[in-house]
Formats: C-alpha cells, sequence, structure tokens
C-alpha cells in the first residue's frame, strides 16, 4: 500500500476515528494524540496486512490499543502538535456521552464499536479478540448499566 | 432494556469531528514516515568478516528549521549527554553540476546509526532526485531493509518540490545483533532523471528504467570504530504467570533510547479485552507503560529520559481500571518481572 492509498483510506474513515477516540479517551488532546500514534503505527506496520479490504478494521483495533494505553496517562504521541486544542464542541445529548464515558472500558468498547459505529457482534469479536458470546454478553451489561444511569439522570 | 432504552440515538453522545482533529490527521499523514523513522527505522548490517548495512534514504524531506541531527533524534525530550559526546562531525560533500549532497554528522549508538545529510539543487530543470538504499561496506550481499519494503524511503523527489532547492534529513538504520563496534563504511549512491513517471514508481532498483539519467554522485564517509554498545538482553527471557506467559525477545538500552519487545500468550481469553497493561521500570522509576501492539505482542519505546544506562529493568504487570479520574492501575502482587542486561 502506497503513501496516496494509505492516505485516502485513512480519510474516508476519519470520522469513525474520531468517534471511537472521543468515546474512549477523556478529552480531545488525548483524542489527536491517539489518532497519531495509531496512524504512525498503522503506516509502519502496513505490510503485515494481507488483506487490503481490512485496513479500517486493522487501523480501529489499533487506535483502540493507543487509547488503551492512553488512558494511562503517560504515553504521549510523537509530534510537534500543541498540547491544548481549542474548545470542544458539545454533543447533542452529553448525559449520553457521560454515561458512556462511565463504563468500564470493557464494556464501553462492544458498545461503541456496535450501536455507534453499527460493526456486528462477529466484527466487534474480531475486533476486540473476544468470543462472540462474550460480546454479546457485555453489550447486554453495558446497556443495562447504561440504561440505570441515564434513568438516574432522569 | 426498557423500550426507552431501544430508542437511544447513540449518535447524539458525539459531537461533530473538530477541525483540528481532521487537521492531525493531515498532518500526521504528511510526516508519517518522518515519525516512523525517528521511532523504529531498521538498518540491517552485519559485520562478522565484513559489514553490510542496510538504510533507507528518507525521501522526506525535514523542516529545515529543525536543528542538526540531534534535533531530529530527540523530538520529545532533552538529549542525553550521552547522545551529545556521540555525535560524530563529516562535513563531506560531493558536488556534481546539477546538484550536490552533503553528510552532515552522524551517530552510531551500538545500535543504531543516524546520519544527517543535505541535498541542494544547482538548476533550475525540474528533474527527479532518486536515491539508493544507504550501504554500510565492506558489502558482502545485498541490501535489506527488514521492516519498510515498499516505503517512502527509496521514492524519487521532484527538485521543484524543494524548498529553496534544498531537501535535508536523517537516516536511522538499526545494526545488527553481532555488531561490536568495528569501523565501516557508508555510502550514498544518488541520481537525477529526467522522467516523466510518478514518484511512486522512480525507486532506486528501477533506475535504467525511469528515463534518462543526466547525473550521478555518489558519497563514502567512514564510521568510527569503538562505538558504545549500549546494554542488551543476551537471550530471550520467559516468565509463565497464571493468566499469561511473557517472554522477553530484545531489549536495547543505549544513550539515544530503549527499546523492549515481548511475546504474550493469554491463558485466560478474556483478558485480551485489554484489563492486563504492564509498566516499565527502569533504574527504580515508573518509566511508563507499554505498549500493546496487539493482544499477541507488547512494545515499550523511550526516548532517552531514564538517566544512564540500567543493569536490568522491571516489568510490573497490572490490572487497569477506567473511572471518571481516569486510568487506575493496580500492580498484580508478587508478578513482576526482573530483567537483567548486559
Amino acid at each position: 500500500m502506497d503513501e496516496r492509498e494509505f492516505s485516502e483510506r485513512v480519510m474516508r474513515c476519519a470520522q469513525r476515528l474520531w468517534r471511537i477516540a472521543y468515546l474512549i479517551l477523556r478529552n480531545e488532546s488525548e483524542c489527536d494524540d491517539a489518532v497519531q500514534e495509531a496512524l504512525i503505527r498503522a503506516w509502519t506496520h502496513r505490510g503485515r496486512l494481507k488483506h487490503p479490504e481490512w485496513f479500517e478494521t486493522y487501523l480501529v483495533r489499533i487506535l483502540i490499543n493507543v487509547s488503551r494505553t492512553m488512558l494511562r496517562g503517560r504515553s504521549r504521541a510523537a509530534g510537534e502538535l500543541p498540547d491544548s486544542v481549542p474548545a470542544p464542541a458539545q454533543p447533542q445529548n452529553p448525559e449520553l456521552r457521560d454515561a458512556i464515558r462511565g463504563l468500564e472500558l470493557k464494556l464501553r468498547l462492544p458498545l461503541i464499536l456496535h450501536h455507534i459505529e453499527g460493526y456486528s457482534i462477529e466484527e466487534c469479536a474480531a475486533l476486540l479478540k473476544l468470543p462472540p458470546s462474550t460480546v454479546k454478553w457485555r453489550l447486554h451489561t453495558a446497556r443495562k448499566k447504561l440504561g440505570e444511569v441515564l434513568k438516574e439522570e432522569q | 432494556m426498557s423500550k426507552a432504552m431501544k430508542k437511544i440515538d447513540y449518535a447524539g453522545a458525539v459531537p461533530p469531528m473538530p477541525e483540528h482533529f481532521l487537521k492531525t490527521i493531515e498532518h500526521t499523514l504528511k510526516e508519517a514516515e518522518t515519525m516512523r523513522l525517528k521511532k523504529r527505522a531498521k538498518l540491517t548490517a552485519s559485520l562478522a568478516a565484513a559489514l553490510t548495512a542496510a538504510l533507507l534514504l528518507a525521501g522526506i524531506a525535514y523542516a529545515a528549521a529543525r536543528s542538526g541531527l540531534i534535533g531530529r533524534i530527540f523530538t520529545r525530550s532533552a538529549p542525553s549527554s550521552e547522545a551529545r559526546e556521540m555525535v560524530r562531525p563529516v562535513n563531506k560533500t560531493a558536488t556534481g553540476e546539477r546538484f550536490a549532497f552533503t553528510v552532515n554528522d552522524y551517530l552510531i549508538d551500538g545500535s543504531d546509526l543516524y546520519v544527517d545529510w543535505t541535498v541542494q539543487s544547482l538548476t533550475d530543470e525540474d528533474l527527479m532526485l532518486v536515491a539508493s538504499p544507504m550501504q554500510a561496506s565492506p558489502e558482502t550481499g545485498g541490501l535489506s531493509d527488514p521492516i519498510a519494503p515498499g516505503s517512502l524511503g527509496g521514492q524519487g523527489v521532484r527538485l521543484s518540490e524543494l524548498k529553496d532547492g534544498v531537501l535535508s534529513g536523517m537516516n536511522e538504520g538499526h545494526l545488527s545483533q553481532d555488531y561490536s563496534g568495528q569501523p565501516f563504511e557508508v555510502r550514498f549512491q544518488l541520481a537525477l532523471v529526467r522522467t516523466s513517471v510518478p514518484a511512486e514508481q522512480t525507486v532506486w532498483e528501477n533506475l535504467d528504467s525511469l528515463g534518462e539519467v543526466v547525473e550521478r554522485i555518489e558519497l563514502s564517509f567512514p564510521v568510527e570504530g569503538g562505538a558504545p554498545q549500549g546494554k542488551r538482553l543476551t537471550e530471550p527471557v520467559s516468565f509463565n504467570r497464571e493468566d499469561f506467559a511473557l517472554t522477553v525477545t530484545e531489549a536495547c538500552f543505549t544513550g539515544v533510547n530503549a527499546q523492549i519487545k515481548c511475546e504474550l500468550k493469554w491463558g485466560a481469553p478474556e483478558l485480551a479485552g485489554g484489563d492486563l497493561m504492564f509498566q516499565i521500570w527502569i533504574g527504580g522509576q515508573d518509566s511508563g507503560m507499554a505498549s500493546m501492539q496487539d493482544d499477541s505482542s507488547v512494545e515499550f519505546w523511550s526516548e532517552g529520559g531514564y538517566g544512564g544506562l540500567p543493569d536490568e529493568f522491571t516489568i510490573v504487570p497490572g490490572m487497569v481500571e477506567y473511572t471518571d479520574q481516569g486510568m487506575r492501575f493496580t500492580p498484580l502482587e508478587g508478578q513482576q518481572m526482573a530483567v537483567r542486561l548486559s
């Protein structure tokens, strides 16, 4: 995969990368760092991608791994971008965002991937390297907890 | 789940993608190769009876404002004093009619070789600059670059695209495990080609079929022997724990950076979801988290900042919990893994 194709494919899934990073991480500055690190890693290891049609899945998986590490709060991505970014726009439903962000990551990830990104249970399982049954159970638990939190807030 | 829950519009949880995020992506795409090279470009050199190395000539220009080799290497932290002392000036130029190539200086830390160079265009003609992989001699075989097949490094660059006619950058290459400090010579080969072929097709291997080669330049310079060897893991070391087995396959600490690579096997598949992580302690200090490349490999990379060369490092496995206050890391008691270096 050459630079042009890599860039085109990344730009096609930019919105998806944003949504995933936004709901995993705590702030927008971290989202920038995470996507930067993920792209460098994806570019470096693109030779490992045997099936180019899985590029987006490959990139999402890397972003998830990077974001997990980023949550530790120590791993800053390379580059010279400023640490501060403009104040973020609020989502249409900030309560829902907060409720999702409040879920444990192991519950949050399947929820983001399935309900927001539209991945099937099997795709989520492949992305998270979990059995489909575990993904289903975590989705069930995530929805239940989310329901409880949102109900409390109403 | 209640009916109300089923009607949740999950899309409402995320605001539209902000412009800065898109800019970050665009910036990274533009600089991905440069950033990759800074972190982990590999040079394979074999020095037994003789040495062969392969380096990529990065086809990406670094910003001219960057301050020399040290500035290019240390992008995230202050340069170590060991690294500064390892810089060796070269200041050697090969000048042709249409362009000149200068190797400014190099740094070898026993693990990697970093070379700072500049190309100056001396013509108004829009020619394609094509460069070979850089070689270390005496040569014993073909060139190899195990990590970056088809990377940008081999691609041509149009002189018309150079800012003020100058292209400057750094090659970084990884020396083979058996390199033990012998002197060797490094060679660059560059050519200008009159061609209309797109840049991505203009690799050195195709030089003869690209068009008219109007000028060629070669430049060699010696790399001194006696480079510091840093501290390394002599052989892989494995640790078996209840839920996982971790094998440290590589570890190398130099005055420039630290790299650790591990393989991971899970005893409990559900842990692969990401609740187990690894902290690295160097010189008695928490030096950060190892990065999960995927569920079976773990890597740690640090740009200096750990002070001196340690005799050992410790891997601390722990469970992570995610709370409103961020991540909480709880070490698994009694499961630390100390790894000796020599």
